[in-house]
């Protein structure tokens, strides 16, 4: 072949991707490329820089409506006439404030910039100026050969030409990313992977590409080289993403080209943050401080007419205020702004703050759960280990013939095999939205997958159905016994397991030491397939982009590859084109024809043109059409003639009986083509393949033209094997309220069968089966169902499940959704089946708007993302599958059974905490503070502060900032001990009920009164209608009376944080009694500097030295709390909740047994 | 190595990670409760009982002297006060204000405690506080600055009271001690005699001035005019209280008073605190009575599976 050079051809601007050069000989200064705008690969994901930071967060914290609201009340206290605190009581906190959400943002983003650093800084072998030289990833352009070597990442979007391994396969690991193990698959075109490194380097060729999109799993592009003007097609299998985490695994290396950089990189361009979901927490929260701003707006204004109505009355005619004769006006606006900031710290500022750390905590708890992380995969992997040592066994005792040569490095397989035993052991949850933890309390709905999800995703052959028999021994070589001893049933056994070993997508893989295969791929189910044709000697030896190899019965068997149909979700079939090589056929042909040697040269040396019209040669060996898929799909692509054959009533009767034991089950099927079929299919299948628009319905369209007219082979049943503890897991989530729905494809009576198994279905619960072929039969089941199932007259329900397929799903989102969701909603549990992932999230959606109850999705792979996505939480399973699942959810789990732990251990935790720090919060702000307003109608109301600055300043960042904190990170209202053994508890936190307005509304109402007890509690006992008369006659002051007040309320305030608290570990202790320390601390000092707080000198001290200060801070204390505690008393006592009885059975249960050790049940 | 790198990211099992350390966790058992409850009872009504007693056993005369036809403003007048019954020693005489805002915002930050401690300010944006009174006549000028400046040294109260028995004879009364002693030691000193500024007044220490610099809290108070120790017996029968009326309360419609009283333990005459311990304990020793009685005749067993909810 000749590579010449061509002149470059102006082509007319498209609305596209500019087209990516290729020229030999490019140089840095004639790179026709560097021109056409394409990104740089410079990343950065920082949102500052060192000189904007300072503006920037502060603009980003500003954004806060409190902090706007803080910062008018500094601006407030600034201006001497009007404010009646001195500045540092509204500038410490906010600085504070301001400082710990900048010091985290700033944090957060060094991290960043130190990610972009390292991964800007890393160095690649790039072709430039005639060489591979190390370029830093920063430098990278548009264009670019480069060159990967095993184990690198990826620096851009690179498009594979070629690899070191046979056909240009090489294979990436994301499992640093999200613990998957199988290794993905990509593959060079043969068209760029037969040509020499030399000859890639010299290439002179145009790539049009997609413009950049987000979307992973899809790319569409267009090789044309320039020499001999031949075109072909890219598409995903070739674009290797700059993913992080994904590396280049068992490959030597790749020489590939860069397509998209930097920003263009579909990585960037899905980095986009998805949009805040928030909780019912924070939406109530929200409102609750509306109320109280309001509530303080209406103190403010009744503040303000009194004041002006003291001024006009009183304060002008006392000679000893020398007052300033204002306005009204005037007046009226000078006493509204200073009681707006004497009463601005009823709102807790530092709150938000708080909360935001805290629900970090709580995520890292989450983290770090033991029973929710790597303990469970030792199981898991243990498991794993045995049935393929069963297999090695088996294998051992049979085959004999020697192994064929590795693909690869076989040292590198030995060590990725050890890393990736030891990355399933040190893998645990991840936690991407903690904004959601008190959410996962309130859940109702679950929605779930179910392969990948509840299932191990790992397939057994259990059964199969061939020529009318049904063999359960296959994995026992019951079906090498029958071909071996010549039954009736051989041939169709032979043509049976020739199907399994060559009609699939896996990956062999081939240990030199021992010489086994064993088979990788995407789905597990061929997998299943593969080991048991290989068990019964029909062993899938290699697949190369032209050839495909078995052993059958120790004789190697070669067959020409000439089209792969892949399966996907909405095909639900695969195929494969091959043609017979039997090199055996000439010895054993008693009319041989010589074979024409000069023809079999022109197509192996033309292989980058279509190739040519084969009518005139003649090929020894027939084109067989191999085909599998899901028997809905293969049974209307069966020929005429099978389909009345009595072979299909049989085999359909087998499958019934596979579905009702739960198995999975696949048709295998074959045809034979003809050479002139062939020949007008394969054309047309080259040109559909490079067009850049419509590829791929045409594509389509003519695979569906060839896969049909099929011989039925057989029928195979797998056992799609449930997760450890899903039964248990499901029943203990609908005994705790929630109901569970599994949306699956399968077909209905696999789904049925998998829904009694994993207990969602019980024999005691009746079934609703709806299973309708127009929208008028699906309106009529639905509405049978709500008459026999809904009670109108007594409005008792029976508990019910039901059983839906898609297509009646399509008419029931299409015309009776009403109907449908009044049954619905009363169902206990329900199965969804044949359902397709688009209708996965429009059911999510349907369910999460009519019933307006908090909905989480849980799943594995690519199918579930966009009902993860929809739903109120999303969680991914981290599997086989992909990442996408995990990638796209607010919370990733290793198994399903640790969903009943994060939603009724930490779910119902966070839910505990959080509303009892928030409520706290606002009844400790409002009892203090509000003590304020009562002192003004005793001081001619003029705004003037009861306490003195200080105190105000330290209450809420010193005094009284720990507790609700360590309520928010320790409290637990029953052990956790009990909540594994009783679903039912789960209840009481779901309704929200700890956090309803009218509980925040009681805790406002309980701040009044000890903001009333604490204040005229002071009044009375200041000598009635005096002044605080000590033991020496001596009177006290407004100083000494504010001292007082502030004792009362803090020492109150920090108790009853100590009455609400059930669970009390020694940091708890220490938060609690330390507090009371740190205000005494404060206030002491507060007292002891004369030159900088002369008013307060010596008055703490003072008031420590007069007995009546104790007898006073006693009695107050309990004015205050007696009627809380008494209150809780009753209530405890009278009617007590589920969880306060069950806690009571533990306690008393463990101390009896106090020499017992506890042991951990688990979820 | 990359494995031994894996390991360290397992997540650690002690027990802080885990949520596992050691707690108590109370369940308001009832025996327990019951028995604080009638504790809190036992030991409350008795403190309250002597508290009242204590409240008592203070004497309190209180005698409005403004509205006195023969005490006008601007005049001196005696005043005959037979007292029912003998007052030990030692007797606190007080004066008594009400409707005097010492409270008012401006009134309470208007002064400067640096000039109190005897410095010379001379520094404006300093003397600041003390507005509307820092200068005679509103300048800046350094040689006008008011000593001491402010509102609360410029309306110092300044009737004098004296006692006298009934032949007429005065009565012993010490000024010593009616302020607080750090009062007396830290925050006040005399100004210089010939310092800077219009100098109306440079006794700083004297302890009248320091007794009316400490505001009051509420707009009604008493402060500390004198003690009587004692020296010529206790107080008893009919004393004359000499009054020289100068300070104008009228315009606000304020009340002048003198007081005459004694002290317990617990302070002055206020029995709220008394009546405050006895209902608290009255009503814990009820609440405990009733519990008992309760638990008694039908008692909820802790930990019980009747009560669940799902057992109803």
């Amino acid at each position: 072949m000749k590579l010449g050079k061509l002149k470059i051809r102006r082509k007319k601007a498209r609305p596209s991707y500019p087209i990516i050069e290729i020229r030999p000989n490019k140089t840095t200064e004639n790179d026709v490329n560097k021109s056409k705008g394409y990104k740089s690969n410079d990343i950065s994901t920082t949102k500052y820089t060192r000189y904007n930071f300072i503006f920037k967060n502060l603009f980003e914290q500003f954004k806060r409506i409190t902090n706007i609201y803080f910062a008018a009340i500094c601006v407030i206290t600034l201006i001497p006439q009007v404010s009646p605190l001195s500045p540092v009581t509204s500038l410490l906190p906010l600085i504070f404030v301001l400082v710990v959400t900048a010091l985290k943002e700033a944090f957060e983003d060094y991290r960043r910039y130190k990610a972009d650093k390292a991964s800007n800084y890393t160095q690649y072998q790039v072709y430039r100026d005639g060489s591979f030289r190390l370029i830093k990833s920063k430098h990278i352009c548009v264009g670019d050969f480069i060159r990967i070597d095993n184990d690198q990442a990826f620096p851009s979007d690179i498009l594979v030409l070629s690899s070191n391994l046979e056909d240009g396969i090489c294979y990436v690991e994301t499992s640093q990313l999200d613990g998957e193990t199988n290794l993905k698959l990509f593959k060079a075109a043969k068209e760029t992977n037969s040509l020499t490194q030399e000859q890639l380097l010299d290439l002179n060729a145009n790539i049009e590409c997609e413009l950049p999109n987000n979307n992973l799993y899809k790319f569409k592009g267009k090789f044309t080289l320039q020499n001999d003007n031949s075109t072909f097609s890219l598409s995903e299998k070739q674009l290797m993403l700059r993913v992080s985490g994904a590396r280049l695994r068992n490959t030597h290396f790749i020489i590939g080209i860069v397509l998209y950089c930097g920003k263009d990189t579909k990585l960037s361009l899905n980095q986009k943050n998805p949009p805040s979901k928030f909780s019912t927490i924070e939406t109530r929260l929200g409102r609750s401080v509306i109320g109280i701003f309001c509530f303080k707006v209406v103190l403010v204004i009744i503040a303000t007419v009194l004041s002006s109505l003291f001024e006009f009355n009183t304060a002008r005619d006392s000679w000893y205020l020398r007052s300033d004769f204002d306005s009204l006006g005037f007046t009226i606006v000078k006493n509204f702004v200073s009681y707006f900031a004497i009463l601005s710290f009823l709102i807790p500022m530092s709150l938000m703050v708080t909360l935001e750390v805290v629900k970090v905590s709580q995520a890292k708890y989450m983290e770090w759960d033991v029973k929710m992380s790597y303990k469970e995969n030792k199981k898991y992997e243990k498991q794993i280990e045995q049935p393929q040592e069963e297999l090695k066994i088996k294998n051992e005792d049979k085959t004999t013939t020697t192994t064929i040569s590795p693909n690869g490095d076989i040292e590198l397989s030995n060590i990725v095999a050890k890393k990736e035993k030891s990355k399933i052991l040190n893998k645990y949850m991840s936690v991407k939205n903690s904004n959601l933890n008190d959410e996962l309390a309130l859940i109702k709905y679950i929605f779930s997958d179910k392969t990948g999800t509840l299932t191990e995703n790992r397939m057994l052959f259990s059964k199969c159905s061939i020529n009318g028999t049904c063999f359960d021994g296959a994995m026992n070589q019951q079906l090498l016994d029958e071909v071996t001893s010549k039954t009736k049933n051989e041939e169709s056994i032979r043509e049976f397991l020739l199907n399994m070993s060559l009609c699939h997508a896996a990956v062999s893989d081939v240990n030199e030491e021992t010489g086994k295969i064993t088979y990788q791929s995407q789905s597990p189910d061929e997998i299943a397939l593969c080991d048991c044709a290989k068990i019964n000697q029909f062993e899938f030896i290699n697949r190369t982009s032209t050839h495909a190899q078995i052993r059958v019965m120790g004789e190697d068997k070669q067959y020409q590859l000439l089209a792969i149909m892949e399966f996907s979700s909405d095909r639900r079939r695969m195929s494969i084109l091959l043609r017979e090589e039997d090199e055996n056929n000439d010895n054993n042909s008693t009319e041989t024809t010589p074979i024409d040697d000069s023809s079999t040269t022109d197509i192996d040396g033309n292989l980058l043109t279509p190739p040519p019209q084969l009518t005139n040669l003649k090929k020894k060996g027939k084109i067989i059409l191999y085909s599998k898929g899901a028997d809905s799909i293969m049974m209307e692509r069966l020929s005429e003639k099978e389909s009345n054959s009595e072979l299909l009533e049989q085999t359909k009767e087998h499958i019934s009986q596979f579905s009702r034991e739960g198995l999975r089950t696949l048709i295998l099927a074959k045809r034979e083509i003809s050479q002139e079929e062939y020949s007008n299919w394969s054309q047309q299948y080259h040109e559909a393949s490079t067009l850049i628009h419509d590829r791929e319905a045409e594509m389509e369209r003519l695979n569906d033209q060839i896969e049909r007219g099929f011989e039925l082979v057989g029928c195979t049943a797998i056992e799609d094997k449930l997760q450890d503890g899903v039964p248990e897991t499901i029943d203990y989530l609908l005994k705790a309220n929630i109901k569970v729905w599994i949306i699956t494809g399968d077909k209905q009576e696999t789904a049925i069968n998998i829904g009694y198994s994993c207990k969602l279905l019980v024999p005691e619960i009746p079934i609703i089966i709806i299973n309708a072929e127009s929208t008028e039969e699906c309106g009529t089941q639905i509405k049978r169902a709500i008459e026999n199932f809904i009670d109108p007259e007594t409005q008792v329900d029976k508990k019910v499940s039901m059983v839906i397929n898609g297509e009646s799903l399509t008419f029931v989102l299409k015309d009776h959704s009403a109907d449908f969701l009044k049954i619905a909603a009363k169902c206990h549990s329900v199965v969804a089946c044949r359902v397709t992932p688009l209708q996965k999230a429009l059911i999510v959606r349907l369910v999460k708007k009519s019933t307006k109850e908090v909905c989480l999705s849980i799943g594995d792979g690519a199918n579930d993302v966009s009902m993860i996505q929809e739903a109120h939480i999303g969680v991914g399973i981290f599997g086989n599958e992909g990442t996408q699942a995990a990638r796209a959810s607010d919370y990733a789990l290793l198994r399903f059974r640790h969903l009943a732990r994060l939603i009724t251990v930490h779910g119902r935790y966070s839910m505990v905490r959080n509303s009892l720090c928030i409520k706290y919060s606002f009844y400790k702000n409002m009892a203090f503070f509000l003590c304020q307003f009562w002192f003004s109608i005793y001081s001619g109301w003029t705004a003037m502060t009861l306490y003195d600055s200080w105190i105000v300043t330290t209450f809420n960042i010193l005094m009284t900032s720990v507790p609700p904190y360590f309520m928010a990170l320790f409290e637990k209202d029953v052990n956790e001990k009990i909540i594994p053994k009783n679903p039912h508890l789960f209840k009481e936190v779901q309704d929200c009920h700890l956090f309803q307005y009218r509980s925040i509304l009681n805790w406002l109402i309980g701040a009044l009164y000890h903001s009333v007890v604490f204040f005229f509690g002071l009044y009375f006992f200041l000598d009635g209608s005096g002044d605080m008369v000590n033991q020496w006659g001596r009177i006290g002051g407004k100083e000494l009376a504010g001292s007082f007040c502030a004792t009362f309320a803090v020492l109150s305030i920090l108790l009853k944080a100590a009455i609400e608290i059930k669970h009390w570990n020694f940091i708890v202790h220490i938060g609690i009694w330390g507090s009371v320390i740190v205000y005494l601390v404060i206030s002491l000092v507060d007292s002891s500097i004369i030159t900088q707080i002369p008013n307060m000198y010596w008055v703490f001290i003072y008031a420590l030295h007069l007995l009546k200060f104790y007898v006073m801070v006693i009695i107050m204390i309990f004015i205050a709390l007696v009627p809380d505690f008494t209150l809780k008393f009753v209530r405890r006592h009278l009617s007590p909740t589920n969880s306060n009885i069950e806690q009571e059975k533990y306690i008393l249960n463990r101390g009896k047994n106090k020499n017992n050790i506890d042991n951990d049940e688990e979820i | 190595m990359a494995i031994d790198k894996d390991s360290s990211k397992r997540p650690a099992n002690t027990a802080f990670k885990q949520q596992r350390l050691k707690a108590w966790e109370p369940i308001l058992t009832p025996g327990p409760v019951i028995i604080a409850f009638i504790v809190i009872g036992i030991v409350f009504i008795p403190i309250g009982a002597a508290i009242i007693n204590s409240s008592n056993k203070v004497l309190e005369h209180v005698i409005r002297y403004d509205d006195n036809p023969n005490c006008q403003l601007g005049q001196k007048c005696t005043i005959n006060y037979t007292l029912p019954t003998e007052m030990e020693s030692p007797v606190y005489l007080y004066y008594k204000l009400d409707n005097f805002y010492q409270n008012h915002r401006r009134y309470v930050k208007s002064r400067n405690d640096d000039q109190l401690r005897g410095i010379e300010v001379t520094d404006f944006s300093k003397l600041k506080d003390c507005e509307p009174l820092i200068t005679t006549d509103g300048s800046e000028d350094v040689n006008k600055i008011l000593v001491p400046c402010g509102l609360i040294a410029n309306s110092v109260f300044n009737d004098s009271i004296s006692l006298a028995d009934a032949s007429g004879n005065l009565i012993n009364l010490t000024k010593k001690g009616i302020a607080w002693q750090s009062d007396i030691d830290k925050k006040f000193k005399n100004y210089p005699e010939n310092g800077v500024g219009v100098i109306n007044f440079s006794n700083f220490e004297d302890e009248d001035f320091i007794v009316w610099m400490r505001t009051a809290a509420l707009p009604d108070f008493k402060k500390l005019y004198r003690i009587y120790h004692g020296q010529n017996g206790p107080l008893s029968g009919t004393i004359q209280i000499r009054i020289d009326n100068k300070y104008p309360v009228a315009s606000f419609d304020g009340k002048k008073y003198v007081v005459l009283s004694t002290t317990s333990w617990i302070g002055g005459k206020n029995p709220f605190l008394g009546y405050a311990y006895i209902i608290v304990g009255i009503i814990c020793f009820v609440q405990g009575v009733v519990f008992a009685i309760k638990h008694k005749i039908s008692p909820r067993v802790l930990g019980s599976p009747k009560y669940l909810e799902w057992n109803k």
